[in-house]
Order: structure tokens, then sequence, then C-alpha cells
């Protein structure tokens, strides 16, 4: 059992408690999130041989008059951050929060998630943007909390990143 | 560390020519050892012989060997690491040890394991003791039931309570956290205790003391220490890789923050490296899970008194048991005793004698004259065990009960006395012919009796004794009656009175002398006064014996009376007749 801190990023209101609350094991309720600024929840998966305990680390949302502790960050192995695809906001603070996690802790695992996709009507996040975001190297996954589309695939592209490749015996 | 006098006298003894280097030496290094020579000097002698020192080993050794034990006083009096350095080492050794010379060991244990098993014997006996007793207290004090009903009342369990009221302190749980990622590397719980999700706490954890330092006003190298509440108390004592946490209800002694402190160092030494690259395996950290355990200490508010509860239950139960067996061991002899009585008894036989539940069960066979067993072992019965007896019918030969049996069966009349001489009834005394009759037939009856010896039995024939005796009496009232006369007179008158008393009796006597097998004869005899002339009188006496005779037949008296002629000499001056009864 590998134990993996990773942390869950995004603008205010992107949706990420809704998209992973039926997936983790809670112990603290939603308002940690808005007092303590984090809400700590554990997922467990399993990557081919390898048990991983993902500690989940929900950062309460970074807007204009918030910033993300930069204490929260340290000690990750990975991390995802989730995009609102109906607000173009949210896709900056994106790759904002990227650019500093990149600049603070170096290369990590990571992982972008477009959420809301079954609005896809009303997105505004066009194929450039995500053409965009693929550049930056990192798995890019469509989900929706509502529709209960990507989560388990979201935890598992980055996983697979979490998890050392050695060499089959 | 090494003086420069022992170095001196090292030089010395060792004898190194400064020379001796610079001519073994090939020619570029030649200038070099040259060059050497002239920069150090006297030093370089100093320096060469220190690095042959060095690198032979024996000499090395030898100094070593000089100090070594100082070293280790010294390092051991300032901390502890030693022991920590050395305990795998001397484990490896005991067993090595054991492994090829185990009497050795043994041999230098065997004083200690004497000792050591007694006191371990007595701690367990004192803790068993102590333990016997606080139950006892828990069950039966009134504290106990006070504190059982605040528990029913307040819907908390009963050692819930206890806990509450008696603890001092309770380190329910240590964590040991990653420093920079918050992460669990190891948890130990306590028992009793209940712990929730330890990774996540051990995750907020960290987020909070990341959210208090950036919440006021603190510089950066400021820690966590502690989380306060009002009977819970979490204690944090943070290393350089590590946190060690603590989860402590109750009032925890000054002592925990330098236990929590030397855990963490201690874990810093153990699992540095781990600590370093850790990576998300906790695996290198189970190897500190004994000493996080080692902090879950619990204290409770309880004194070392002396247990003068479980005591007195202890002397209670052994008292009880002393009686009960004293009880036990009571009707063992009391059943003995009874046995004995009735064996002893006479006319009693103990065909049996069991243990039942009830108590003891005797079979007796009872001859009918002997005493009756119940009421012989009447004081041996005590109350809780009861003497039971079933008899069966049986005749003894016994002589006592066989003369008794006679007894009873005969039933002799009072003059009768009965013996028994070996088998032979002995019949001795009077009893009539009716008696002596049923003694012949029912001798031979009576179990035990073989002869019957009746020389010295008088048997009186009642029947024939009565009627003697009657016709005594007879004779007798016959004797006395008399009648008179006038004077000079031999004629009956007015002596029909006389006749009816007479005539009956001579009736009478006829009848009982003829059962008797005799006859009667009733002489009459008449007698005149002194008056007048004695032959006159003589005839006067015969006539009126004649006179009553005739009268008597007359009146229907049998033909045995008869006149005596001759007057009756024995009486003078009376003029009458008197009668004389004789039998034949």
């Amino acid at each position: 059992m590998l134990q993996k801190k990773i942390c869950l990023l995004g603008a205010f209101s992107v949706g990420k408690t809704s998209l992973i609350q039926r997936y983790v094991n809670k112990l603290f309720s939603e308002k940690y999130l808005t007092t303590v600024g984090v809400k700590i929840d554990k997922k467990q998966i399993t990557v081919g041989k390898t048990e991983l305990n993902l500690m989940v680390w929900d950062i309460a949302g970074e807007d204009d008059f918030t910033n993300i502790r930069s204490a929260h960050l340290r000690g990750l192995s990975g991390y995802i951050v989730v995009i609102d695809g109906t607000r173009q906001n949210s896709f900056n603070v994106a790759l904002a929060l990227h650019e500093r996690i990149k600049t603070e802790l170096g290369e990590v695992a990571a992982v972008f998630a477009l959420n809301k996709c079954d609005l896809k009507e009303q997105w505004v996040i066009n194929r450039e943007h995500i053409r965009t975001l693929a550049q930056l190297g990192y798995p890019v996954i469509e989900t929706s909390a509502k529709l209960d589309q990507g989560v388990e695939e979201m935890f598992m592209v980055l996983a697979r990143q979490l998890v050392p490749k050695k060499p089959e015996a | 560390m090494f003086s420069t006098e022992q170095l001196g006298s090292e030089t010395a003894i060792h004898q190194i020519p400064p020379m001796d280097v610079s001519k073994q030496a090939s020619e570029p290094l030649d200038a070099l050892e040259q060059l050497r020579v002239l920069l150090l000097g006297a030093d370089y002698q100093t320096l060469s012989d220190l690095r042959q020192q060095l690198l032979d080993r024996e000499r090395y050794s030898l100094h070593v060997a000089e100090v070594i034990s100082e070293a280790l006083t010294l390092r051991a009096q300032q901390d502890n690491s030693l022991s920590e350095a050395l305990s795998s080492t001397i484990e490896t050794a005991v067993s090595r040890s054991v492994e090829s010379n185990p009497s050795r060991l043994a041999n230098a244990l065997y004083p200690v394991m004497g000792p050591a098993i007694r006191r371990s014997i007595q701690e367990v006996l004192q803790q068993a003791l102590e333990a016997f007793n606080y139950l006892l207290e828990q069950s039966l004090s009134v504290r106990s039931l006070i504190w059982r009903f605040d528990a029913w009342r307040t819907g908390r369990s009963y050692s819930e309570v206890v806990l509450l009221k008696t603890l001092v302190y309770q380190v329910e749980q240590v964590f040991l956290i990653h420093r920079e990622s918050g992460l669990l590397l190891q948890h130990a719980v306590s028992p009793q205790a209940i712990t929730k999700e330890p990774e996540l706490i051990s995750s907020m954890m960290t987020a909070i003391q990341d959210f208090v330092r950036d919440s006021f006003h603190v510089t950066s190298e400021t820690s966590l220490k502690n989380l306060h509440l009002d009977e819970l108390t979490v204690f944090f004592n943070q290393g350089p890789y590590a946190i060690v946490a603590a989860v402590v209800r109750g009032s925890p002694p000054a002592e925990l923050n330098t236990t929590l402190a030397e855990v963490n160092e201690q874990i810093h030494r153990q699992s540095f490296f781990f600590l370093k690259v850790f990576q998300g395996d906790t695996q290198p950290f189970k190897n500190s899970l004994p000493l996080l355990e080692g902090c879950l200490k619990t204290q409770l508010r309880y004194k070392k008194k002396f247990p003068w509860l479980a005591i007195a239950a202890l002397l209670i139960f052994m008292g009880a048991g002393g009686w009960w067996s004293y009880q036990y061991y009571q009707q063992q002899v009391l059943a003995q005793q009874a046995l004995a009585v009735l064996r002893a008894e006479p006319g009693l036989v103990v065909v049996g004698f069991d243990k039942t539940k009830e108590g003891y069960h005797y079979e007796l066979l009872k001859d009918p004259q002997a005493r009756e067993p119940v009421t012989l072992i009447q004081s041996m019965q005590s109350f809780d065990s009861s003497l039971k007896i079933a008899t069966k019918p049986y005749l003894s030969l016994e002589p006592d009960f066989v003369l008794a049996r006679a007894k009873q069966i005969l039933q002799a009349p009072t003059e009768v006395d009965l013996f028994l001489e070996a088998k032979t009834l002995k019949v001795t005394g009077k009893a009539d012919l009716l008696w002596q009759q049923k003694l012949e037939q029912a001798w031979p009856l009576i179990a035990g009796i073989e002869s019957l010896d009746q020389t010295e039995l008088q048997v009186a024939d009642s029947a024939a004794e009565k009627i003697a005796e009657h016709l005594h009496n007879l004779s007798m009232q016959i004797e006395a009656l008399h009648f008179k006369f006038d004077s000079g007179s031999s004629l009956i008158s007015h002596a029909e009175a006389h006749a009816q008393q007479v005539i009956p009796l001579i009736l009478d006597l006829l009848k009982t002398a003829r059962l008797a097998g005799k006859m009667p004869q009733v002489s009459i005899s008449g007698a005149a006064d002194e008056t007048g002339n004695e032959v006159i009188n003589e005839r006067l006496a015969k006539e009126r014996a004649v006179a009553m005779h005739d009268y008597l037949l007359e009146k229907g008296a049998p033909a045995v009376v008869i006149a005596v002629p001759m007057p009756d000499i024995g009486r003078r001056d009376e003029r009458s007749i008197h009668y004389q009864v004789d039998l034949f």
C-alpha cells in the first residue's frame, strides 16, 4: 500500500467537490473547505499490482480574492486541476495554478479535468484550449459530476503516473 | 587524542632513524621526501610514526584497547545511543553463546533464576490479589453502585464511567506523520480508544497546522505544540522530517512532552534514510511501531492500597471452606459412631452401610425383641445429614433373645420362673395344670430351645384345690351352725330357718365332695346342760341328735346325715345340737 498525497485544485466553484463526492471515503464535511481552506478525503485505487492510498486534498477554490496556500501544496505527489467548461476564467486560473506548482515543486504528475461536459452547448472551452492544455504534456479528461462521467478515469490516469515504473520480474 | 609525550616515548622505543625513509624512496620521491622533511622537520617523524601506527593494526588496536572502556563509559553517560548501537550485536552474541555452549550461560544465569522467579511469582500474586480486590470493590462498594446508577442514567457503559472517574490520563493514540506531505507513516492506538480514519486525521492535522501558521502572525520556525480541549489534548512534537502527535485524554504529566521528543529523536535516528526518501512506502516504518506503542500510557487514579476486601473475601472463603470440611468430618464421625452403636446392639445385625445424597443409610436385620434402632442413634442425628435405617425382620438365637421370646410366648404365671441353660428351657415355680399343658405344647415351637427341664416345676391342680377349699369352707360353715333346744326337751320346733340354712349347705357339700371323689358324713351330736340327771341328760342329748337328724331328712337333707348317738362331751351346759363334717 503506497501512500500518496494529491491535490485537487481549481477555480472557485468549478465542481471539484461534486465531482469526487461519491468516489471518496469521507470523514470531514464540506464546511471544512470554507473554514480551514482544505478538506481531505481518501481514495483507494489499484494500479496493476500496486495498491495506492490517495490522500486527496480538496483545496478551496482560487479566485481574485483568495490565494491557495502554498503550505497545502507541500509534499504532494500529483494534482488534478479542474476546469469549468462553461467559464473561461476557470481555464486561466488552471493554467496559472499549473505554472505556480511547476515553479514551486517542479515537474509533478498532473491531470486536467474539463468538468460540466453535460453542458457542452454552453461550453466556452474549444479545441484550441484543449490543445493548449495537451501541449503541457499532461492528460486531459472530460468529466461530468452530474452524469457521473470520467471521475474514476481521472483518478486512474493520475494514479498510473504515481506508480514507479519497475521492470516486471 | 594522543599526547605528544606518549608519541615521543613511542618514537624512542621504535627508533626509526630519520634518514631511513629518504634512502628507501626512489629518485623523484626522494626530492618530495626531502621537501617534506624540510617543511615539517621534527614533526615529520611524529606524523609518519602516527601514520604507521594507524596502518599497523596491532599497534592501532593496542591504542584503541587502552581507551575503549573509558570512551564507552563516557558515551554511555552522554546518551542512550550506545545501548542502541550495541543491542543487536549483544543479541547476536548471546544467541551464539547459547548455540555453542548453552551450559555456560545457564550456569551464569542460574543464580538469577531463583530470585527472579520468586519475584515474578510474588508480583503475579500481588497483582492477582489487587485485581481481585479491585473487582470486589467495583462490584460491592457503595461507590461502584453509585457509578452504576450514573452509567444507567446517562446511557453510557459502566466501564466508561469507571474510566472517566478513575482516569488521571490516558494516551489514546499516537501518530507518526511525514512532515512535508502530512501522510501517515505509523499509528498506534490503545485498545480502549475509538479511532477514526487515522490517515485522514493525520493529513488534516497537518493542514490545520499550516492554517494556524498562515492565519496568525508567527515566525516560520513556529510549529504547533498542542491542541487543547476540555479533556482532550493533542501533543505535537516536530522533528526535521516527521511529526509525532499524541492524543491524550485527561491531565497528562509533564514528562509526556519529553517522552514524545525522545521517541521522535529515536525514530529519526533509526529511519533517517527512509524519512528522507519517503515516497509513500510506509513499510520501513513498521519498526517504529513499538516505540509509538510505548507512549500509550495510562494512569489511573488508583492508589496502591492494602487489598482489605480481597483478603477479607479470601478469609471468609477459607473460613467457609474450613467450616464445611469440619462439618463433613463431623458427619463422618457421627455416622461411624452410629454404625458402632448399631453393631454392638444385641438383636441387630448391620448388613449394609452406604453414604447417600441425603446422608447415610443403614440396612439392618432386627429381632422383634431388639430395641428400636432409631432411638439408639437419636443422639447422632445431626442437622444436615440424616441417618436412615431400613430394617428387615429376623430371629436372633442369642440366649437373651431366646429367653425373652420364650417368656413372651409362654405367658408364664407370676409364680413361675424361666431360665435358659444352653439350649434348655428350665421352668421352676408353681403353675397350674392348664399352664403346664400349654407349656408342653408350646416349648418346641420356640426357636432356639431344644429341650425342656420342668423338674422343679410344681404343678398345682388348682381345680382340685378349689374343690378342696370349697369343701373346707362348707365344712366350716356347717360346723358353725347349731340348734338350741328347750330345757329338758328334744322336740324340734321353729327349726325351719335353721333347716333352710343347713340343708343347702349339706347338699352343696355332697355335690362338691363327689367332685373330689370323696364321701361326706355330717354327724349331728347333741348336748344337754348341767342341770338334772346325768343319765337323763345323756339320753336327752342322744334324742336331740336323732330328732334333728329325722327332721332334716324330712326336710330333704340327703341320707349322708347321720346322728351320733353319743353325746357331745365337748360341750357342756348347752341344750343344742352341733354338726361335724367328715370326709372319707
